[in-house]
């Protein structure tokens, strides 16, 4: 049985109510990480966001992409900074403000920088945006190992650096840390 | 009402829309919390944001289809690089300061 | 003969009468010797002292002033005769360009006529006499060669005053004789009243040097030279009403000059104060040379008074004014210098009221005379002092004149100059004075020449009056000397009474030489007299220009009356001063002379208003000190509070800004990105709205 081009009584289509869903979350957790006082909950809702990203991304027919950000930051930035935290926990534990001072100018910066953004993007007009198009990964290995070979390059030699620096950064004060 | 809602995720605007308010959410975050972990959390936010509008012209436009994934796996690695390198730099200074939160940090105020 | 004022300046331009030889050299010398003088002796002289005696410090500055003098007899002989290479209009003589810029040149050099002659022999006859005067009067002081040295000085700024060429160097003198007035009023400096008077001295010249100053700079705005004769020349040239500056503006601010320098009302109050000063520095400079300073000045100006009447009736009514001012001061004061000072004062005012009516050559010839004659009286005064021991108060001298006969005769031979009595040499310039004021009234209808005769008349007759009072106090009558020093009363040294001696002869003869073959002699004896031969040519245009052709004299018409009645009021003064105080053995009468006094409440006002100097000094506390001084106290308030706070004020404002902005940097990442935040925000946000607008 094929889905109904538009979902009964409500009028959008299924991709919509998936795209609402995932943006939804997506949103929600992004709050939360902003907002919660306890830093390892704010970790955990950036993992849920990073996995609504994910889904956005398969909605948008980048599946590799979709494929590395679960990868990648989730598997590993999203450990990475839950380490951090678990390292630097002061021992009186979570009851220090949340918030700066400056936390009110910064709300009303940042939902004026959302306003700019929504106002330039809809009134600019897109060429060519008719639908979504999906990213076959094998074109993607093409164009990536073929045109894009030194950018390949220049990051992995990137990630090496940043390797050793964090080692040697993280290191205990017998090394010198700064 | 909600039929005007038809075809959003068939509409680059609300991918871009998306991408700015997780944009905003996040400088909030960077310029308001106080703990140094919480602000690289929401510089990832921010990288993040950046790549779903990445992905979101390149969905919608041909010639930039494979490009634009290409950019957007080259950032991810660099926000990656980035977020070892500064949490590596936190820890370090956590350890001198014995505090995550940023505006204690004032060795350099007056 | 009518000399027009361009002949002024064409003789000017003129080749100089024949080759002006070595007389550039000797005219130089005249004024570089003093001052050579005053180097070696201030360099030296302290050495020269404590080694050798006062003599090796003297020797130098005295010698030097001798020399001065027979050099100066040289330049001036030729020059009072108009001989080659003067001519009737002068010999300049330029040294060097001293102010060469653009516009505003100055050149330094000299300018030798006929005034400038009689100037000359005047400063350097009495300074020369002077001089040899203070080796005994200053016989007993430490600090002698100081007062040499000082008197060097002197000579030489009041030498470069008389010869100047330019304005600037007149000032550049006037300025030094200043000095010079300081230096030696304030000789004794460790005496309070001496320093406070040497202060007094030289502000009160200040007051007058500030007119001076606006006067010169008005001739050059006006003519845009600082040359005498051409500035003269170009001024009276103009037309009227086409200079900047109008005349009688410019001539009234160098008059504002001389006032200052010869004490005249309201500036007149430094000369009483000023006998602080060793009776030589008193005979000197405020007798015979810095006072003359400013009548010299109105002299050489004459071409700029005689085209500006309205100055010139002025000069002359302040200078008839301070004339009897300072006569009705005399009569009441007991210090026999301060007595002669008033005097001075007195006949300066002479001197200005006979250049204010345009009797330019009687007010030269009075200038002469009196600088003989006071020069006489006032170091005669200082014989007297010595005599009896620095006593200055004449009611503690008296009966005298057995004593120390030489300055006895030889200031009783001043005191009849003084009073106008034929045939000695104030007689002969005094009645010039008058004769001529009256003359231009009655002829020329010239009103304030009958106000300046009358009381010039009463003046003649007070001046008899109180002069016979100095001599009736001080020589006649019984001794009312401290009995102390009474018995070692004794004639002063040869140093003191030569000098005296030679002064005394001039008083004499002047007059009668100076004038023979002139007025006031008979006219079949012919001629127009010495003096006003040598004078004419300097004074002649601008008398043409105020009267025209002079007048024929007649001694048996109205002069003889003028005569008659000049020499009637000296007598009356005179004898009323014999029968009053005493002359040789017979005694004054002081119980009539207090009866008179006492007699009314006028007569008791006048004698305590004369004998407060009308209380001048008093006023002068008042408005400049009193009241000038709670001027000050609110500028000084004002001075702190409004400029210096609003100077304050702007770097407070600066430092509470650089606080306030300083705040900005707070050290916190965070604080500066939400700045950088801001910042994006309005841009964009001023691009979307300006910019991104449909058209």
């Amino acid at each position: 049985m094929t889905l109904p081009e538009t979902i009964p009584f409500i009028g959008f289509g299924w991709d919509d109510l998936l795209f609402m869903m995932l943006a939804g979350v997506m949103l929600g957790a992004a709050l939360l990480v902003v907002t919660m006082r306890d830093i390892i909950r704010c970790g955990l809702a950036m993992i849920v966001c990073f996995a609504a990203l994910a889904g956005l991304y398969v909605l948008a027919g980048a599946t590799v992409v979709a494929g590395a950000q679960v990868l990648v930051y989730i598997g590993a930035i999203s450990v990475l900074v839950l380490f951090a935290i678990m390292l630097t926990q002061d021992k009186a534990g979570p009851n220090a403000l949340v918030f700066q001072t400056q936390a009110f100018p910064a709300a009303i910066a940042s939902a004026v920088l959302a306003v700019l953004i929504a106002i330039t993007v809809a009134a600019t007009d897109w060429p060519d945006a008719a639908g979504r198009i999906a990213t076959p990964a094998t074109a993607l290995a093409e164009t990536l190992f073929s045109d894009y070979t030194l950018p390949f390059e220049v990051v992995s030699v990137l990630l090496l650096a940043a390797v050793i620096g964090g080692v040697f950064l993280a290191k205990r004060e017998r090394g010198g840390s700064d | 009402m909600l039929g005007a809602l038809n075809g959003l995720s068939q509409s680059l605007d609300a991918y871009l829309i998306l991408a700015g308010i997780l944009f905003a959410i996040g400088s909030f975050g960077f310029l308001a919390r106080r703990n140094a972990i919480s602000m690289l959390m929401s510089i990832e936010l921010m990288l993040n944001a950046v790549n779903l509008s990445i992905i979101a012209f390149g969905a919608f436009s041909t010639s930039l289809n494979v490009d634009a994934s290409v950019i957007a796996l080259i950032v991810m690695a660099a926000a990656a690089a980035e977020a070892t390198v500064g949490l590596a730099i936190v820890i370090a200074i956590y350890r001198n300061r014995k505090t995550p939160l940023v505006d204690e940090y004032d060795a350099m105020r007056q | 003969m009518h000399l027009p004022p361009s002949l002024l300046l064409a003789a000017v331009e003129a080749e100089p009468v024949g080759d002006p030889g070595s007389y550039p050299l000797l005219i130089s010398l005249i004024p570089l010797l003093p001052i050579l003088g005053f180097a070696f002796t201030a360099l030296f002289g302290r050495r020269l002292m404590a080694r050798w005696g006062r003599g090796a410090a003297e020797i130098v500055p005295v010698g030097i002033v001798v020399a001065a003098w027979v050099i100066a007899l040289m330049v001036i002989v030729p020059a009072l005769s108009h001989a080659a290479p003067f001519g009737e209009a002068g010999l300049e003589v330029k040294l060097w360009t001293w102010i060469p810029a653009g516009d505003f040149q100055v050149d330094l050099g000299f300018h030798v006529d006929a005034l400038t002659a009689v100037l000359l022999l005047v400063v350097t006859t009495i300074g020369m006499l002077v001089h040899v005067y203070s080796i005994g009067y200053m016989a007993h002081d430490p600090a002698t060669w100081r007062f040499f040295a000082y008197l060097n000085l002197f000579m030489f700024s009041m030498l470069v005053l008389v010869l100047a060429s330019s304005w600037v160097l007149v000032f550049a003198g006037w300025e030094l004789v200043g000095l010079s007035s300081y230096a030696l009023i304030g000789f004794w400096y460790h005496k309070r009243s001496a320093a406070l008077a040497a202060k007094k001295a030289f502000i009160v010249n200040r007051v007058g040097d500030v007119g001076f100053a606006l006067g010169i700079m008005a001739i050059f705005v006006n003519t845009g030279t600082m040359n005498i004769q051409e500035s003269l020349a170009k001024l009276i040239e103009a037309p009227a009403g086409s200079l900047p500056v109008a005349l009688p503006i410019v001539a009234l601010l160098v008059f504002a000059g001389a006032m200052g320098k010869s004490a005249q009302f309201p500036l007149h109050v430094w000369l009483p104060d000023a006998m602080e000063g060793p009776t030589p520095v008193s005979a000197l400079i405020h007798a015979a040379t810095m006072v003359n300073a400013g009548v010299y000045l109105v002299a050489r100006a004459n071409p700029l008074f005689a085209h500006a009447q309205e100055a010139m009736v002025l000069v002359a009514a302040v200078g008839i004014f301070t004339a009897i001012f300072a006569a009705s001061i005399a009569f009441t004061q007991t210090d026999i210098k301060r007595v002669l000072a008033y005097s001075t004062l007195s006949q300066l005012g002479y001197m200005f009221a006979a250049l204010g009516v345009g009797a330019y050559v009687a007010a030269i010839f009075h200038l002469m005379t009196h600088g003989f004659f006071k020069g006489l009286l006032f170091l005669g005064s200082g014989s007297v002092i010595h005599a009896v021991h620095e006593e200055q108060d004449m009611n503690r001298m008296g009966g005298l004149w057995r004593r120390i006969p030489i300055t006895h005769w030889t200031m009783l031979v001043g005191t009849i100059a003084i009073a106008g009595i034929p045939p000695l040499a104030g007689f002969f310039s005094k009645d010039e004075i008058l004769g001529e004021a009256f003359k231009f009234a009655y002829l020329e209808g010239l009103t304030i020449g009958y106000v300046v005769w009358g009381v010039g008349l009463l003046v003649a007759m007070m001046t008899a009056f109180y002069m016979w009072r100095l001599m009736g106090k001080t020589f006649y009558g019984e001794s009312r000397v401290d009995p102390h020093t009474e018995p070692r009363i004794h004639e002063s040294p040869w140093q003191m009474t030569v000098p005296l001696v030679l002064l005394a002869v001039p008083s004499i003869l002047l007059g009668m030489l100076l004038t023979w073959g002139g007025p006031p002699w008979p006219q079949f004896i012919g001629g127009t007299g010495a003096i006003t031969r040598w004078l004419e040519p300097v004074f002649v245009a601008s008398e043409e220009h105020l009267y025209g052709e002079p007048a024929g004299y007649e001694l048996f018409g109205i002069d003889g009356w003028l005569i008659l009645a000049s020499v009637a009021v000296a007598t009356i003064g005179l004898v009323a001063g014999w029968i009053l105080f005493g002359f040789f053995r017979a005694r004054g009468r002081p119980a009539v002379v207090n009866r008179i006094v006492a007699a009314n409440g006028a007569t008791r006002f006048f004698y305590r208003a004369s004998l407060n100097k009308w209380w001048f000094d008093e006023l002068n506390d008042l408005l400049f000190i009193r009241i000038g001084g709670r001027v000050a106290a609110f500028l000084w308030w004002f001075d702190r509070t409004v400029v210096d706070g609003a100077v304050n004020g702007v770097g407070l404002v600066t430092r509470d800004a650089g606080g306030g902005l300083r705040r900005i940097q707070t050290g916190r990442v965070q604080n500066y990105a939400l700045g950088i935040a801001l910042g994006l925000l309005v841009m964009a946000g001023s691009f979307l709205l300006i910019v991104g607008q449909p058209r």
